[in-house]
């Protein structure tokens, strides 16, 4: 049997939702990065949010790399939004009791991005 | 006294003049996250909710509010909130805020996690219905097509076909194994241009593959695979060595209801054919018939299965 994920580990959808939701909330509420999330509609910031907090988990879907590429190329994102983002990540999944151990390994996965979201 | 108590709630409730929109009440929630009461509000709500209509606002009753969501700041959080309208008497409106930012962040968040769900099924039926190699249908996706179209009772014509492609194992053994690949995919991408929408392919085995036509009977489809035949055997295939060859397939065929009902039948007829097709010098199409079987218990010849490829 292949390894329980870290979806699953800290119960899948029904903590990922409210996790999405407390990202949410602190991404527009961040006075480095809310700029760049507040033209986004809820509905769209909420959809990306949870496709891309699912996969970084190890949950189900994949996210395009090409896509992700495309998606935050217009904003021109630098070094110190990165951080405040990685930071609020960090943040909100310490909220969820989430073990230091597996915060180390989402946010090693999450930095796998970094070269496609941040302004090369 | 009794308006005082809805400021305790979270609510965010306004009564207005339904003619002049001047403000009769308001609680404090509501002037602090939509505002005073007033023309001013009505064109927010013209501003961030297209379809907003003044008119159908002032046809409403008590049965029939008027009601959309609204995204709104309060402070620095973005909040959705649910707005209804509805008459408070004869010649007041009341407007009633009720929060409903969390139910719309889960309502959006499971939407997106369903398509994920959604997408991760399809991908997964895919991977169970086509062939690695080729791209095209495996031997699972002939059988479902089979039986999903013969289940239409309708559906009364057809015919089947294996394809075996001539001396495979040399191509391997000569050439190697990334060259045996290369030969099905190229046999494959061939064999499908030459076909047509009427034809569903698919790779059964090894060097093995079925072609299903819904309409053809056995004559119509030997006619059509004969012509493939004829395309395929002539184009010239380079080699790793730097040669030249050239790839051809023998064929049986076997129609549906006049020599089987259900795809094992006529895959174990069409087999047969397919039997009589190497055996008498490949490269060639025959269609199954009582008589061929009589033919081959008459004089046998080596088993199909015996027969190098």
């Amino acid at each position: 049997m292949p390894p329980m994920s870290l979806f699953e580990k800290y119960g899948g959808f029904t903590t990922l939702y409210p996790l999405v939701g407390k990202f949410y909330d602190a991404v527009l509420d961040s006075e480095i990065v809310s700029y760049i999330f507040e033209p986004i509609s809820m509905n769209l910031l909420i959809e990306h949010q949870t496709k891309f907090l699912a996969a970084m988990m190890g949950g189900p879907g994949e996210y395009d790399d090409a896509q992700l590429k495309l998606a935050h190329k217009k904003f021109k994102i630098n070094e110190i939004e990165w951080n405040e983002v990685v930071r609020i990540f960090i943040d909100v999944l310490n909220d969820f009791e989430v073990l230091e151990d597996d915060i180390k390994v989402l946010t090693h996965l999450i930095s796998t991005k970094k070269s496609l979201i941040i302004a090369g | 006294m009794e308006l005082e108590l809805l400021n305790r709630l979270e609510l965010l409730v306004a009564i207005c003049d339904k003619n002049t929109l001047s403000p009769i009440y308001s609680t404090v929630k509501f002037k602090a996250i939509i505002g005073e009461c007033s023309e001013t509000i009505f064109s927010l709500f013209e501003k961030k909710h297209k379809t907003f209509s003044r008119q159908e606002v002032l046809a409403v009753n008590l049965k029939t509010p008027y009601s959309f969501a609204l995204q709104v700041k309060d402070g620095k959080i973005r909040k959705m909130i649910k707005i209804s309208i509805s008459n408070y008497n004869e010649s007041q409106l009341m407007i009633v805020g009720e929060d409903i930012t969390e139910l719309k962040k889960l309502e959006y968040s499971l939407k997106s996690y369903a398509s994920i769900m959604e997408k991760q099924e399809k991908s997964l039926r895919k991977i169970a219905y086509t062939d690695s190699l080729t791209g095209i249908a495996n031997r699972r996706a002939m059988f479902k097509r089979f039986t999903e179209y013969t289940q239409d009772e309708e559906n009364i014509r057809g015919a089947i076909c294996i394809l075996d492609i001539d001396h495979f194992k040399q191509f391997n053994d000569t050439y190697g194994h990334n060259f045996g690949d290369y030969a099905l995919k190229y046999f494959t991408e061939k064999v499908s241009l030459a076909l047509d929408d009427d034809c569903y392919f698919a790779r059964i085995g090894g060097e093995e593959f079925c072609i299903f036509s819904y309409t053809r009977d056995e004559a119509e489809l030997n006619a059509l695979i004969s012509s493939v035949l004829n395309v395929i055997k002539n184009y010239d295939i380079h080699t790793p060595h730097q040669t030249i060859t050239r790839i051809s397939f023998s064929a049986g065929i076997a129609e549906y209801r006049k020599h089987g009902t259900t795809l094992n039948e006529l895959l174990s007829n069409a087999d047969k054919a397919l039997y009589f097709s190497k055996a008498t010098g490949r490269c060639k199409v025959i269609s199954f018939s009582t008589e061929l079987v009589q033919k081959r218990d008459d004089s046998p010849i080596l088993n199909f299965r015996e027969i190098e490829r």
